[in-house]
C-alpha cells in the first residue's frame, strides 16, 4: 500500500474508532507506522475531523421539527384514507351489484383453501408494488379499538407469538367486495400479516374450526398457518418466504 | 421499533444532511419531514429493521435530488484532479475553530462533496454505508472525502483571510523552512 492510497483509506475511517475492525481500515491502520511521515499527518486529520464532527453533531434543528413530523404523518394518514372513500365506495357498488348478479351461487361458495391462495396472491402483489398501512401502530389493542371504529373483521384469536411480536399496524383491504383486515407484526428481522376475515364470506362449514393454528403448510412459496372462531377464520401469512412462521404463533 | 421512536432517534442528523443538502431550514425541515413520510407508508416493508437509518438517508438523499432535478437541471460537476498532498492542519486551528466557521465552510463546499463530508461527520454510517445512501461506488467515496477535506480545509483559510470567523491554518513546516 503506497501512500497515497493509505491516505485515501485513512480519509474515510471515522476518527472514534468505528471503523477500527473493517479489513480496509485495519490494514491502513496496521501499515501506519511502516509511513512514519504519515503518522503526524494522520493525527492532525484525525483532530480535525473529531473538531468537524463534534461541530456538525451540535448543528442546531428547529426545537419543534419532531412535533411537526409526528403531527404530519398522523394527518397524512387520516387524508390517505379519506382519499380512499370514494374508492371504497365505488367498490362497495360494483361489489353489491355482483351480489346481485351472481346471487344463485351466493357470496359464499368460495372454499377456503381458494381464500387462501387468493389473499396470499393479493399479498404478493401488494408487496411487490408497495403498500401503504392505513392505521400505524405498535399497540395491538390499539390497533383493534381502530379496526372496531372502522367496522373492520376483528382479531378475536391472536396467538402468544403474534402478541410478543411489534405491530406494525393495520389496513382493511376490499376483497371480492367485503372487508378483509391485515395485521402486520415485526419481530426480529421477520415480519408476518394475519389476515381476518368473517367466516361468512365462505361456504357453509369452509375455514377452520379449531382455535389452534393448523401446522405451517406453503402457498406460493410462502409459509402460512390459519386458525377459525365462531365469527372468524385466520391467516397468518410470512412477510418472505423465509420467514419462520411458528415464531408468530 | 415503533414510527415515534424511529423519529425520536433519527430526526436531528437526518435534519442536519437535509441542511447541508438544501441549505435552508424550510426545504431541510421538509425533506426530512417527507422522508419520515415514506417511511410511514413505504420502509416499514422494510425486512431488515437494522438498515432502517441508511434507508431513511438514502431516501431523504433521493428526495433531495428529485426535488432539485424538479427545479433544474443538475449540474454535472468537474471533480479536480486529486491533490497529490492533503493539506495539514495545525493544532490550534482544530482548537479554535468554532461551530459557526466550521459549519459556514462545510455549507460552502462543491455540492460533489458536501454531502459525503456531511454523512462522514454525522458518524452515523460507514464509508459502504456512505456509498449506498449516495449510490456511488466505494472508491468514489473515499476519493471525494479525501478531496472534500482538503478543499474544506483551503476554503477554512480562505475565508479566514477574507477577514472571516475563521481561524487561520499555519503554513506548513515544510514551507516555512524550506
Amino acid at each position: 500500500m503506497d501512500d497515497a492510497e493509505l491516505q485515501l483509506r485513512l480519509c474515510a475511517c471515522r476518527p472514534h474508532g468505528q471503523d477500527a475492525d473493517d479489513p480496509l481500515m485495519r490494514a491502513a491502520l496496521d501499515s501506519l507506522p511502516r509511513h512514519p511521515g504519515l503518522e503526524a499527518w494522520h493525527q492532525q486529520q484525525t483532530d480535525f475531523d473529531r473538531a468537524m464532527c463534534r461541530h456538525v453533531g451540535q448543528a442546531p434543528v428547529p426545537a419543534r421539527l419532531r412535533a411537526e413530523i409526528l403531527a404530519a404523518a398522523k394527518v397524512s394518514r387520516a387524508r390517505g384514507r379519506r382519499a380512499v372513500l370514494p374508492w371504497i365506495a365505488a367498490a362497495a357498488m360494483l361489489a353489491a351489484a355482483a351480489v346481485v348478479f351472481w346471487m344463485p351461487r351466493g357470496n359464499g361458495v368460495l372454499s377456503f383453501a381458494e381464500a387462501e391462495v387468493e389473499l396470499v396472491k393479493m399479498f404478493d402483489r401488494m408487496q411487490t408494488e408497495g403498500f401503504s398501512l392505513d392505521h400505524v401502530s405498535d399497540e395491538l389493542a390499539e390497533v383493534g379499538t381502530w379496526l372496531a371504529d372502522a367496522g373492520a373483521p376483528l382479531p378475536y384469536v391472536v396467538h402468544a407469538g403474534a402478541r410478543a411480536a411489534t405491530p406494525m399496524g393495520c389496513r382493511v383491504l376490499d376483497w371480492r367486495g367485503g372487508r378483509v383486515t391485515m395485521i402486520c407484526f415485526r419481530k426480529g428481522g421477520d415480519s408476518a400479516h394475519l389476515f381476518v376475515l368473517d367466516r361468512a364470506r365462505l361456504a357453509e362449514g369452509e375455514g377452520p374450526l379449531s382455535r389452534d393454528p393448523a401446522p405451517v403448510h406453503h402457498v406460493d412459496g410462502r409459509p402460512v398457518t390459519a386458525w377459525g372462531c365462531r365469527k372468524c377464520l385466520y391467516l397468518l401469512v410470512g412477510g418472505a418466504k423465509d420467514t419462520r412462521l411458528d415464531d408468530f404463533l | 421499533m415503533d414510527f415515534e421512536q424511529l423519529v425520536g432517534e433519527h430526526y436531528q442528523p437526518l435534519y442536519r444532511f437535509a441542511h447541508s443538502l438544501a441549505q435552508n431550514e424550510a426545504d431541510a425541515a421538509d425533506l426530512t419531514q417527507q422522508t419520515f413520510l415514506r417511511w410511514a407508508t413505504r420502509g416499514f416493508q422494510l425486512r431488515e429493521r437494522s438498515k432502517a437509518k441508511t434507508w431513511l438517508f438514502t431516501t431523504l438523499y433521493r428526495e433531495f435530488l428529485s426535488s432539485r432535478r424538479r427545479g433544474r437541471r443538475f449540474p454535472h460537476l468537474e471533480l479536480d484532479d486529486a491533490e497529490s498532498e492533503l493539506p495539514s492542519v495545525a493544532p490550534r486551528v482544530v482548537e479554535e475553530m468554532d461551530s459557526g466557521a466550521a459549519l459556514d465552510a462545510l455549507s460552502r463546499l462543491d455540492d460533489t462533496f458536501r454531502a459525503p463530508l456531511t454523512l462522514f461527520y454525522l458518524q452515523q454510517h460507514s464509508y459502504q454505508e456512505i456509498a449506498d445512501i449516495l449510490g456511488v461506488p466505494i472508491g468514489t467515496v473515499m476519493s471525494r472525502l479525501s478531496r472534500g477535506k482538503a478543499q474544506l480545509k483551503k476554503l477554512l483559510s480562505t475565508l479566514s483571510n477574507a477577514g472571516g470567523k475563521v481561524i487561520p491554518f499555519e503554513p506548513e513546516q515544510r514551507e516555512r523552512h524550506g
